[in-house]
């Protein structure tokens, strides 16, 4: 099994950052987010990441486990709560952080190129504001069977300058022979 | 073609063991390994290299006492450097969420590991964006201890208030009667060829 590099998006608080055409030729794929929402309502903000730009709210449904620093807690998205992509629940600092703190976000998606199955992400993401903050494990399922071919980073809630995604590729062969 | 590996002479406790990254194919390179015996009361990796996009380490590891330990980045310089902690631990009887303040290093999970011969811990950490210098210094780990009837599995976010590029990586404690028995790899992630 190796890790190969598909590509890499720069934030710049106005625009998604949006994987298009993504290669069907690897088994995993792996998107790592290191970030920081412009949002300002809150002090912690979700990471919306939608799939082959379906933001049908039907299709999408969540869960997480998170801790606050001072009480774990669940949560949980249904196809009725009108979300319309995965979630990463209040997994970065928003625009009211001290400056320069960002949050990280580890997403896999697997068997992304099946046609028969729905499709689930589960995610590792966090937080810290030195006195605040999140760290959570969470799950999002986008209920639709097609191979999975772009991946938009951002909708709804945007990430500031600074913020960066990349996108990886994780195939089952050999090492030797590669993707 | 075969990942090889060289010496470094850095000296001290850091990994005497790195292979050329130039030769390992796909985005994960291992960039050193820290092999602990139980002598050794720390371990890391110096000298790393700013080339890729992310670290990550994967040490499969015990301790020898349940004394707090944690990570150390860049030995603590710029001098006052702090980290700040968020924690998520399940133990098989109840989930909990604490928090760690201006810490004089990146403590917690770490210390808590299994001390129980031949049952290691297993963690993963990522350190994303670590060659940035503009932005405060973050990482993330996934941490799972389980010794039969004791244990736990968590979570855990770091943030140090400094914006310096990651060049070392250490885990120390202040008790120097705490070893480690184990190993931990250092890859680096590329993004881009």
């Amino acid at each position: 099994m190796t890790m190969h590099h598909i590509a890499s998006g720069i934030a710049n608080g106005s625009n998604a950052i949006t994987f298009s055409n993504i290669p069907q030729t690897f088994t995993h794929l792996q998107l790592k987010v290191y970030g920081r929402s412009t949002w300002t309502g809150g002090s912690s903000s979700n990471v919306y990441v939608t799939v082959n730009g379906n933001s049908t709210t039907t299709n999408y449904a969540a869960h997480a486990l998170y801790g606050t620093g001072s009480s774990a807690a669940a949560q949980a998205f249904t196809s009725s709560s009108g979300i319309g992509y995965y979630v990463a629940y209040w997994a970065f600092p928003t625009a009211t952080a001290s400056a320069n703190i960002f949050g990280s976000l580890v997403m896999d998606i697997f068997d992304y190129t099946n046609t028969s199955k729905n499709k689930v992400a589960k995610m590792l993401y966090g937080n810290d504001r030195n006195g605040s903050g999140v760290v959570g494990v969470g799950s999002s399922l986008f209920m639709q069977t097609g191979a999975i071919t772009s991946l938009t980073i951002g909708a709804d809630i945007l990430l500031t300058a600074g913020s960066r995604a990349d996108l990886y590729g994780i195939t089952s062969n050999p090492i030797s022979t590669g993707a | 073609m075969a990942i090889r590996r060289f010496s470094t002479s850095k000296p001290g406790v850091k990994s005497n063991r790195f292979w050329d990254q130039d030769t390992a194919q796909g985005a994960m390179v291992p960039i050193g390994v820290s092999d602990m015996n139980g002598t050794t009361t720390a371990f890391g990796f110096g000298s790393i290299p700013q080339g890729y996009q992310d670290l990550m380490i994967v040490a499969n590891i015990r301790s020898t006492s349940t004394a707090a330990a944690g990570w150390i980045i860049n030995n603590n310089n710029p001098s006052g450097v702090t980290y700040g902690a968020t924690t998520l631990i399940g133990n098989g009887t109840s989930t909990t969420s604490t928090r760690g303040t201006s810490m004089s290093y990146g403590a917690s999970l770490i210390g808590a590991l299994g001390t129980s011969s031949g049952i290691p811990a297993t963690m993963i950490v990522h350190f994303l964006n670590y060659a940035d210098s503009t932005t405060r210094k973050t990482f993330i780990q996934r941490t799972a201890s389980d010794i039969d009837s004791s244990g736990f599995t968590g979570v855990e976010v770091f943030t140090t208030s400094s914006t310096n590029a990651i060049t070392d990586i250490a885990c120390s404690t202040a008790n120097a009667s705490i070893y480690w028995v184990g190993t931990a790899t250092l890859y680096g992630i590329k993004a881009g060829a």
